[in-house]
């Protein structure tokens, strides 16, 4: 019995916060920060790209046509991966209906789509043929629509403490609400990352510990 | 003559301001950290410490070392429960009875730019009686999808956070220290919770490089929140007691490289978390200073307590961190006041 009336108690708070939140998404909106322009050399390296592509067959069949289609082309995504050689980590996961494919890379994220478009592209315009509002294909001949539609599927990143992303709000009691107003605007989100070398390339690294030329 | 004078009425000034926010201050105490623990060990640097510094603490070798752990506040009743910043501050014996000090805390970013913003937000942080918030309140915070005010402290009726949350209002370079101090947990030990030196300091190599560095003490048991509330007030004092006649308590000293752009004079900005990061060494504790770990509380630690290979930059906080700490070791009758 009290579990049902927690359930209930729930389920009334949710639907206020719902209500509460669409009156004050109009009331006081927010907006998505964008990236800032840095110069320091360490603010270049290790990105990270946590691509979220909704997949069009939410089912089963959808998710193991999905499972095959990375199994299936994981020559050509590790030989294209290698070409690239700015890339630290890179993977496929299947979350939910969605294909995400997380990597941590150094450099410029349009250069590096460019890359991966020109050394496996193909896997990728196999790959889109399973998602949700693909892009245009093939990728190799329509490369700015692509990189815009991977920053579109690309989570938000929060680069440290969430409250400082709203240096504008006159009063800091209302940073909780801007956060959940923003995280209202970004499904998906990185919350925080960890690398126990900041820093350093790809390249160096490989240099470094002699395995690469 | 006349600068020095300067200097020292800026003392007596950040002083008096913290006593100001701590009226029930005792006499012979600091203005802030007043309760401490100490206890002593050695520092082992790391095999490439020296590659970034001449200084000699960083060549090899043990060094021995008092430390200081100690709550924030400058009330003389120790309250380990509440939500307060810890401090550790550090001296390294080098020889010839010269020290090094490296003073650190819980918050990794400072509220104030200057002397004059410190004054500023002491003074606003005067402490008035702490109201618990009404139901209305709470109903309007949660119409408002904001969150409710923390409960006033038992033990400390008198709370300086809403003149402090207003201040931030309108100078917005000092909230992420003030969000920082907020947002502060009760650590299950100090040997659990990781300490940040908020300046940035002048590394020179035996090249001739220099490099900007800060550092922080980051514990080898790992962190750890207490969540438990039916602890004793004393239970860091307690815990550090027990901790260390079972086994040595040990952080690792991590320096993190600045980058071009990164803040060097202003502890007010945060770095990256992308910037290069370095073992220095490793500190182990190994007993209590003195009878009780009463041992470090006549100490100066000074942040300014430096030595060649491992410099001040030109710092406002620090350059008056300096200052205050001398005048306020006078005040109390502590021992090596001048840096």
């Amino acid at each position: 019995m009290t579990q049902v009336v927690t359930t209930a108690t729930s389920k009334v708070n949710q639907i206020l916060e719902w209500f509460l939140i669409q009156f004050w998404k109009c009331r006081a909106p927010v907006t998505t920060p964008g990236s800032v322009w840095k110069t320091a050399p360490a603010d270049n390296l290790q990105q990270c790209m946590n691509l979220v592509m909704p997949l069009s067959d939410k089912s089963g069949v959808g998710r193991a046509m999905a499972a095959k289609a990375v199994a299936s082309n994981v020559d050509e995504i590790f030989t294209g991966l290698s070409n690239v050689g700015t890339v630290h980590f890179a993977r496929f996961d299947l979350i939910g209906a969605n294909l995400c494919m997380f990597s941590v890379y150094d450099g410029d994220f349009a250069s590096y789509i460019r890359d991966f478009i020109s050394v496996f592209g193909s896997v990728f315009d196999a790959l889109m043929l399973l998602v949700e509002d693909p892009p245009q294909l093939p990728s190799e001949l329509h490369p700015e629509s692509f990189i815009e539609w991977i920053r579109m599927h690309d989570a938000f990143q929060i680069p440290g403490e969430v409250t400082l992303l709203f240096p504008e709000e006159p009063d800091i009691a209302n940073l909780p609400r801007d956060v959940i107003l923003l995280l209202e605007q970004n499904r998906n989100v990185q919350l925080g990352r960890y690398s126990a070398y900041p820093g350093l390339s790809a390249a160096q690294i490989r240099l470094a510990t002699g395995v690469d030329w | 003559m006349g600068d020095e004078r300067r200097g020292n009425d800026l003392s007596q000034q950040l002083y008096d301001a913290l006593i100001a926010d701590f009226p029930s201050h005792a006499p012979g105490t600091r203005p802030v950290h007043a309760v401490g623990i100490g206890a002593v060990g050695y520092f082992v640097p790391s095999d490439v410490a020296r590659n970034f510094s001449f200084a000699e603490h960083f060549q090899g070798g043990r060094i021995d070392v008092t430390v200081r752990f100690s709550n924030s506040s400058g009330l003389p009743v120790e309250d380990d429960q509440a939500v307060d910043v810890r401090g550790m501050a550090t001296k390294f014996q080098l020889k010839g009875d010269r020290t090094v000090d490296l003073i650190m805390n819980t918050l990794p970013v400072f509220f104030s730019r200057s002397p004059q913003d410190f004054l500023d937000i002491a003074a606003a942080g005067r402490p008035k009686p702490d109201k618990a918030e009404t139901r209305w309140g709470r109903l309007m915070d949660k119409l408002q999808l904001r969150e409710p005010r923390p409960a006033p402290n038992p033990l400390s009726p008198y709370s300086g956070t809403a003149g402090v949350v207003k201040y931030v209002d309108v100078h917005r370079f000092a909230r992420p220290g003030v969000i920082a101090a907020l947002g502060q947990v009760a650590p299950a030990s100090y040997a659990r919770a990781t300490y940040h030196a908020i300046h940035t300091f002048k590394l020179t190599d035996t090249d001739g490089k220099v490099r900007y560095c800060r550092f922080a003490w980051e514990p080898v048991a790992g962190g750890r929140p207490e969540d438990r509330s039916d602890l004793p007030n004393d239970y860091l004092h307690i815990e550090l007691k027990e901790r260390l006649s079972r086994a040595p308590a040990r952080f690792v000293l991590r320096m993190v490289l600045g980058c071009q752009g990164d803040a060097l004079d202003d502890p007010t900005k945060l770095w990256d978390t992308t910037r290069m990061r370095v073992v220095m060494g490793e500190i182990v504790l190994t007993g209590l200073a003195g009878v009780e770990g009463a041992g470090a509380e006549p100490l100066s630690f000074n942040p300014a307590r430096v030595v060649n290979g491992f410099e001040c930059l030109n710092d406002l906080i620090l350059a008056a961190r300096r200052d205050a700490y001398e005048y306020s070791c006078l005040q109390r009758g502590g021992t090596g006041c001048p840096v």
